[in-house]
């Protein structure tokens, strides 16, 4: 929201300082390349971290988050700013209600994203949930029909709940892949992504643990079961789909309303006008005259226009 | 005492000379603190005694007797291996103890005590005490942390712990020989306890649990060396020899002495225990919360507070439950355990915090003797302040351990390295790697200590006595019919299963089912708790029987559907259940395709598992999950299942209800039916909670309530039952899960899950068979008000029959009197009077000046002349009216002959106003218009249609606004022109439920003076509805005498009931009339049988002279229940323009009412003056005589 202020990021220090100086260096080279403004929207189902996402990534508790009761339904936008580097992040309410998918919900951050440019979306699930199923695909579907297609490019999905042990003794880098394939799949599969559309939408996906529990290694940032510190990994990989070239998605009154009904198909107004003319009224008129031509007049009628001569 | 010295004397031999100095010490300690009730206890003590020494072996085998009380049979098995490994699970054991019981507190507080004591004999002598003393205040220490521990462990099953525990008293302390000694102490303590409890088998009988921890230690200060010794048995075998000859010797006495006492005790206690145990139940849902919040205060407390909190609360609620005995207990227990306590509490204070301290005086102030105790308290802390000067600060304990370690060589050389290796095995073992975050927190599912069922400290003596004198004034009772023993049998089995599965009787589900199940006893048998008393007892003690003869088969099998979620673990799950991979798993792909079941035994027990492919959340998806659902419903239909687990994943967030859709498609399929019998199951139960909304991680607790909380309102809204309360089980699949020393896994909270979840589902079969037994209705726990109707309310079904009805009618007799008997007796004497009205003098009315212009004497006379003129006038309207209806009875029979003439005129009838529908006649409006009156404020119309249909007004309904809740239909046919077919019907519906009220009503003459009627009513009743057929005859054989005899066949529910009636009506004259009937009503053999009388006395001139009285008397006579009524009523005109009306009625259990009112239109300020006395002198005479018949 414009009203809102753009606060310094004063939450950047509270990360570890290995954390910060990765960081810092992330954010220069997006200044290098001429980005100043970056704006993140985060979306997913309820209850999978979306808003301690949020707040992991700014390094304070700028949405209130409960563990056990969903938000309000209004999405909420954090910009924080440093060293001339704007950071938005938008956290939007759970997607699913009583296992549909909220359309009034996604009305709402439609609404609430109007004349914003969406930089990067997150789409956020749980790295420690098995299956994937309808609800997914749904919500994926529900996205690419807000936003469209186009903003698979600037995605990435991210795993929250990455600190666990995988079920049947499976390692972790062979549990996560086989996740997030599956999660990629569903993906794909909601946003109508074709086969050969792959290549261009490689849609990243990392890792998040927003628990106080989260493991730390020796220069103090949190860690991933795999090694990796997961805040600068996250940010690193944001840049990269920041550079790739894409588009940001631009979020106008079109993209939300649709195209106008009135306006589509208009050309074909005259055209079709033309063909009625030619091939309907036409040969109508033509059927018309050839009927009255070939009329065989009943003799009566004959008489009273005096044309028969009979005599009584 | 003398056994108690005799052991330790053998003891002595037994070579530990330092050990030996302790055991003395404490026993002198022990003679000084028990010196009153040395019987009683050397009785105990000798129980304990003979426990203790029947060695390890027996030692496994009450380990495994006790299983229950905190997995002990492990540790005690153990403690066989491993001196130190069967100390820490002694300890836990204790600590378990005290989880169920705070007797087992009091038992720690005792070893505490102990202690203490050793360390005050000590500190007397030998410099080699020295060291002993500071081993026992390093106990102290270790105590408290083991308390901490405990506090841990409370609600786990103990055997988590004690690993834990022992590792680190033992690194802490360095351990020695002392302390095993000690811990072998409390071992025995708590073994006696065990033990006691064993025998008793009852919830907790502390009070001899008190006794006995008390008497062990005074004199078997040997015993418990005896069993210090036997924990090292594996280090010297010799002594273990020794012991079990002490242990002979002891058995037997033990078996003389125990046989009458415990008994009585045990029985007696089961009494209490089901007292005590109503408010467990209750509390059930209130306690988990209670302990969170507790927890939450106290975060940083480790429980400790809110144990005590608990503690508290239940000796509390306890005292009030046996304040009354209090009185008995024998003078002397009470200041030896006083003693103790506060012995206990004096290291305590020192070494372990205030919580200690708080606890004990929480014990303390149940045995009333805070004042004694904190002096003593003060005394004994200095005496231990002097002894041992620096043992105050826990840091210099932690010296002091050291030292110890040093000095422990000395008394056992072998006996330290010995120690140690076996806990490195024990202890040491690094948990296994768990899923994240396995926090410990406490628990809360598990068994909270349900303290209520504790301190019968104080109760024990008069106990026996009470229960002595029940069994003089029962025992001739003693008619244990068969279900009885069916009944006792389930109860064995479901010990049996409790036992198997490692639980005590004081596990919160066992203690519920064993209420449970004696509640239904109670009900169904209807003499008082000692039933329960007596059958626990003898199951318990057979239970045990069984399951020592041997794991001979039992009769149980039990089929378990699990449902859920696809992924949430339902097939690891049963695998986790048989401990085998019954069913194959996939972490990413759907692993069930088809309904599927397998068959194993758990623990001995025959369980039936069926296992369902996962169910899809996804509106969407609903069609899906119908077809897997009802696939289920196909598979189930031969062999349902027990018990339904639902399951579902603990650390998803399923909030948005988005298992909604779900759930109400399993309503949708199987009933809302299905919900009552399910178990909510949490799986992945070993992730960590959340982090809370400060960051903080919340406790594992809060994490489990909310998640529980959430899946049952859940499931509450899709079986649109609000009562509903699952059970919540939790579940862990994870191969990394925590494990016990047993191999089982543990969660978070120290519980154990498996057995949990097994016993809910058997605890659920167990209620069904036994419910299956006692023909009682099985009740779900959605309604908890089951049709009473099963019973049919013969008497209301009798009164209705006997009510005299009218016949129906042809339209054209609707005009009739209700009695056309009247009109024939009045006939001879109409002629006579016929003429009067129009004979008298023309008469004008005045008009109101003119009235007032009239004189006193004047305006009576006219008045009286108007009086008069105006009741002739009436009696000619009368019998003009009566003339006008004697004809159309005549033009009907004439039109009987032509037909087609009288078809018509009907036709004219109905067809002659069915131009406008206009307003129909109101109800009674009331006087004076109010707008909120719903009669005022709606009216409807009167349409012309042959259905005659209106609202039904009701201006006491729950919405006062509008007051229509119903609506009336109406119709009266003619079928072939002269049978009468009446239709009525009604149907209210108000918030809470629906009636319909439907009755068909025919009436047939056949021959003059004869007629039958036959009647089908239906009516809704409570939630059934009642069908009623019914038929009576009615004979006119005189003018002055007409008999009616009828039948009725009611279907109300599924009970058939049949009733027969005779009527008789009795006209003596004008003015008397009298109406008797009787009649009897039956169902499934049971019959009712009523009679009523009424008497008529009237006015000569009745419509018009307003004199009436009525006579009114009911019997009714239904289970030996007579019920008599009588009912008098009499109307008198008192004057020109009062009525006086008086009512009595009384009935045979003596309340009656009265009530006289006058109503008064002339001069009312004078009736109201005198009203006022009269009032007041008849409210003090009713009210006397309201006072008189309510007491009566």
């Amino acid at each position: 929201m414009a009203s809102q202020l753009i606060r310094d990021w004063v939450g950047i220090n509270t990360f570890a300082t290995a954390t910060q100086t990765k960081l810092l260096e992330l954010l220069g080279k997006l200044k290098q390349e001429d980005v100043s403004t970056l704006t993140i929207l985060v979306m997913g189902k309820g209850g999978v971290g979306k808003s301690s996402t949020v707040n992991s990534i700014i390094g304070e508790r700028a949405v209130t988050v409960s563990p056990f009761q969903s938000e309000g339904p209004r999405p909420v936008m954090v910009s924080r700013s440093r060293a001339g580097f704007t950071l938005n992040i938008i956290d939007t309410p759970g997607l699913i209600e009583g296992g549909y998918v909220n359309d009034q919900a996604l009305e709402i951050i439609k609404r609430f994203l109007l004349n914003k440019t969406i930089d990067i979306l997150l789409y956020v699930d749980r790295l420690d949930a098995y299956r994937v199923d309808n609800l997914d695909k749904q919500i994926v579907k529900a996205i690419t029909d807000s936003f469209g297609k186009g903003i698979w490019n600037r995605a990435l999905v991210v795993l929250t709940h990455a600190q666990l042990s995988p079920p049947d003794g499976l390692p972790y880098e062979d549990f996560y892949s086989k996740r997030s394939e599956a999660l990629l799949k569903v993906v794909r599969m909601g946003a109508g992504l074709k086969k050969h559309d792959k290549q261009d939408f490689a849609i990243p996906v990392v890792l998040v643990e927003n628990s106080g529990r989260c493991n730390k290694n020796e220069s103090d940032e949190k860690v991933l079961p795999n090694g990796t510190a997961w805040i600068p990994h996250l940010v690193k990989t944001i840049t990269e789909v920041v550079l790739n070239g894409s588009q940001s998605i631009v979020v106008d009154k079109k993209l939300i309303e649709g195209p106008n009904p009135n306006e589509r198909g208009k050309f074909l107004i005259p055209l079709i006008f033309a063909l009625q003319y030619f091939f309907v009224i036409k040969p109508i008129e033509r059927a018309i005259k050839n009927d009255i031509a070939k009329e065989s007049r009943p003799s009566w009628e004959m008489r009273d226009t005096g044309v028969g001569s009979r005599k009584f | 005492m003398e056994n108690g010295v005799g052991v330790v004397d053998g003891y002595e031999k037994g070579e530990k000379s330092v050990e030996v100095g302790v055991i003395e010490g404490r026993v002198e300690e022990e003679e000084k603190v028990v010196v009153g009730s040395d019987e009683v206890k050397d009785l105990d003590g000798e129980e304990v005694f003979e426990e203790a020494m029947s060695a390890t072996k027996d030692l496994e085998e009450h380990g495994s007797l006790d299983g229950g009380v905190g997995g002990g049979d492990r540790n005690v098995e153990v403690v066989g291996e491993s001196g130190l490994h069967g100390v820490d699970e002694s300890l836990n054991g204790g600590y378990e103890v005290e989880k169920f019981e705070e007797a087992s507190e009091f038992a720690s507080l005792e070893v505490v005590g102990s202690i203490e004591d050793k360390v005050e004999s000590l500190v007397d002598g030998k410099s080699v005490d020295g060291v002993v003393v500071e081993d026992g205040v390093d106990e102290g220490g270790t105590e408290k942390e083991v308390e901490t521990d405990e506090l841990d462990g409370l609600r786990e099953d103990v055997v988590v712990d004690s690993g834990e525990n022992g590792g680190k008293e033992v690194s802490e302390i360095g351990a020695g020989e002392e302390k095993e000694v000690f811990k072998g102490e409390e071992e025995v303590d708590v073994k006696s306890g065990l033990v006691i409890e064993k025998s008793e088998d009852k919830d907790s009988d502390d009070v001899n649990l008190e006794q006995m921890t008390v008497d062990e230690k005074a004199e078997s200060g040997g015993c418990d060396k005896l069993e210090g010794s036997v924990i090292e048995s594996p280090v010297e075998s010799e002594l273990n020899r020794e012991i079990l000859n002490e242990g002979g010797n002891v058995e037997e006495l033990k078996e003389n002495n125990l046989g009458t006492d415990c008994q009585d005790n045990s029985s007696r206690e089961l009494k209490d225990a089901t007292a005590g145990l109503v408010p467990t139940c209750e509390d059930d849902s209130s306690d988990a919360p209670r302990d969170t919040s507790s927890y939450k205060d106290t975060e940083h407390q480790d429980y400790r507070n809110g144990k005590v909190e608990d503690t508290q609360v239940g000796v509390d609620s306890e005292l009030r439950v046996e304040t009354s005995e209090l009185k008995d207990i024998p003078v002397d227990l009470h200041t030896s355990v006083k003693e103790i306590s506060v012995i206990g509490s004096s290291p305590s204070a020192e070494l372990s915090k205030t919580e200690n301290s708080e606890k004990f005086q929480g014990a303390a102030t149940a045995l009333r003797a805070e004042d004694n105790k904190v002096s003593q308290l003060q005394h004994t802390n200095e005496e231990v302040h002097e002894a041992s000067n620096n043992h105050v600060v826990a840091e210099e304990i932690k010296t002091k351990v050291e030292n110890t370690q040093q000095e422990k060589k000395r008394p056992g050389g072998n006996g330290e390295e010995e120690i140690q290796p076996a806990l490195g095995k024990s202890t040491n073992p690094a948990p296994p790697a768990r899923p994240a975050g396995l926090g410990r927190a406490a628990p809360l599912l598990e068994p909270a200590p349900r303290v209520v069922q504790q301190p019968r400290v104080n109760g024990s003596a008069s106990h026996m006595q009470n229960q002595q004198i029940d069994d003089a004034v029962n025992g001739d009772a003693e008619e244990y019919d068969e279900t009885r023993e069916k009944l006792q049998m389930i109860r064995v089995k479901f010990l049996r299963l409790a036992h198997r599965l490692g639980q005590t009787p004081h596990n919160v589900v066992v203690a519920q089912v064993l209420y449970r199940l004696g509640l239904a006893e109670q009900l169904r048998g209807r003499n008082g708790g000692r039933v329960g008393a007596f059958s626990f007892d003898r199951a318990s003690a057979m239970a045990e029987q069984l399951e020592a003869a041997g794991q001979e088969p039992l009769d149980f099998s039990c089929t378990i559907m699990v449902l859920g979620k696809t992924g949430v673990g339902k097939s690891a799950t049963i695998n986790s259940i048989f401990d085998e991979v019954k069913f194959s798993t996939d972490a990413f792909q759907m692993g069930t395709k088809k309904v599927q079941d397998v068959v194993g035994t758990v623990q001995g027990i025959k369980v039936r598992v069926i296992d369902t492919p996962g169910l899809l959340p996804s509106l969407s998806d609903q069609r899906q999950n119908e077809k897997i659902l009802h696939s289920v419903k196909r598979f189930i239909k031969k062999t349902p299942p027990d018990i339904v687990l639902y399951l579902d994943r603990l650390d998803m967030q399923s909030r948005d209800f988005s298992d909604m859709p779900l759930l109400r498609t399993i309503t949708e399929i199987f009933g809302p039916s299905i919900w009552f019998n399910a178990i909510v199951v949490l799986t992945h139960a070993a992730s960590a909670p959340p982090d809370g909304p400060n960051g903080t991680a919340s406790s594992y607790d809060m994490f489990v309530t909310q998640r529980s909380h959430v899946v049952q309102q859940a499931i509450r809204q899709a079986a649109g039952d609000m009562r509903l309360m699952n059970p919540v089980s939790l579940v862990e699949n994870h191969s990394a899960c925590r494990t016990n020393r047993a191999g089982q896994r543990v969660l978070p909270n120290g519980q154990v899950w498996k057995p949990h979840l097994l016993l809910l589902s058997f605890a659920s079969k167990i209620l069904a068979e036994a419910n299956a037994l006692l023909k009682l209705q099985d009740s779900p726990p959605g309604k908890p008000f089951p049709n009473r109707t099963r019973a049919p309310p013969l008497p209301f079904l009798l009164s209705s029959l006997l009510q005299s009805r009218q016949q129906v009618k042809l339209p054209e007799e609707q005009f009739g009197d209700d009695d056309d008997i009247d009109d024939d007796l009045d006939e001879s004497s109409d002629s006579d009077e016929d003429t009067e009205f129009d004979e008298l003098p023309p008469f004008k009315r005045l008009t109101k000046a003119q009235e007032a212009r009239l004189s006193k004497a004047q305006k009576k006379a006219y008045f009286d002349e108007l009086e008069y003129r105006e009741k002739l006038f009436m009696k000619k309207q009368l019998k003009e009216e009566k003339k006008r209806r004697k004809m159309m009875k005549k033009m009907a029979s004439s039109a009987k002959d032509m037909p087609s003439d009288f078809s018509e005129n009907v036709e004219e009838e109905s067809g002659g106003g069915a131009s406008l529908p206009i307003p129909s006649a109101d109800y009674n409006l009331p006087a004076s218009f109010d707008s909120d009156n719903p009669t005022y404020r709606y009216r409807h119309l009167d349409s012309t249609n042959q259905w005659f249909v209106r609202p039904v007004l009701d201006s006491h309904g729950w919405d006062h606004d509008v007051g229509y809740e119903g609506i009336n239909v109406e119709r009266l046919f003619v079928v072939r022109d002269k049978i009468p077919l009446s239709f009525s019907s009604q149907v209210t519906k108000d918030k809470k439920d629906a009636n319909v009220q439907l009755e068909v009503a025919s009436s047939i003459k056949h021959g003059e003076g004869k007629a039958t009627s036959v009647g089908f009513d239906m009516q809704s009743v409570g939630k059934d509805l009642a069908y009623t057929l019914r038929s009576e005859t009615r004979f006119s054989n005189s003018r002055k005498n007409r008999a009616t005899a009828g039948v009725s066949v009611t279907l109300l529910g599924d009970a058939l009931s049949a009733g027969l009636k005779v009527e008789d009506k009795l006209i003596a004259n004008k003015r008397f009339r009298l109406v008797m009937t009787g009649g009897a009503m039956t169902a499934r053999g049971d019959v009712a049988y009523g009679g009523s009388l009424e008497a008529q006395l009237r006015d000569k001139d009745y419509p018009l002279g307003r004199s009436l009285s009525t006579l009114g008397l009911s019997v009714m006579d239904w289970h030996g229940d007579l019920a008599i009524g009588l009912n008098i009523q009499s109307q008198i005109p008192v004057g020109r323009s009062s009525n006086l009306i008086a009512r009595a009625n009384l009935n045979n259990r003596g309340a009656g009412q009265v009530s006289i009112r006058l109503n008064s239109s002339e001069q009312i300020q004078i009736a109201l003056v005198g009203l006022i006395p009269l009032l007041r002198k008849l409210l003090g005479h009713l009210q006397q005589f309201q006072d008189k018949s309510a007491f009566a």
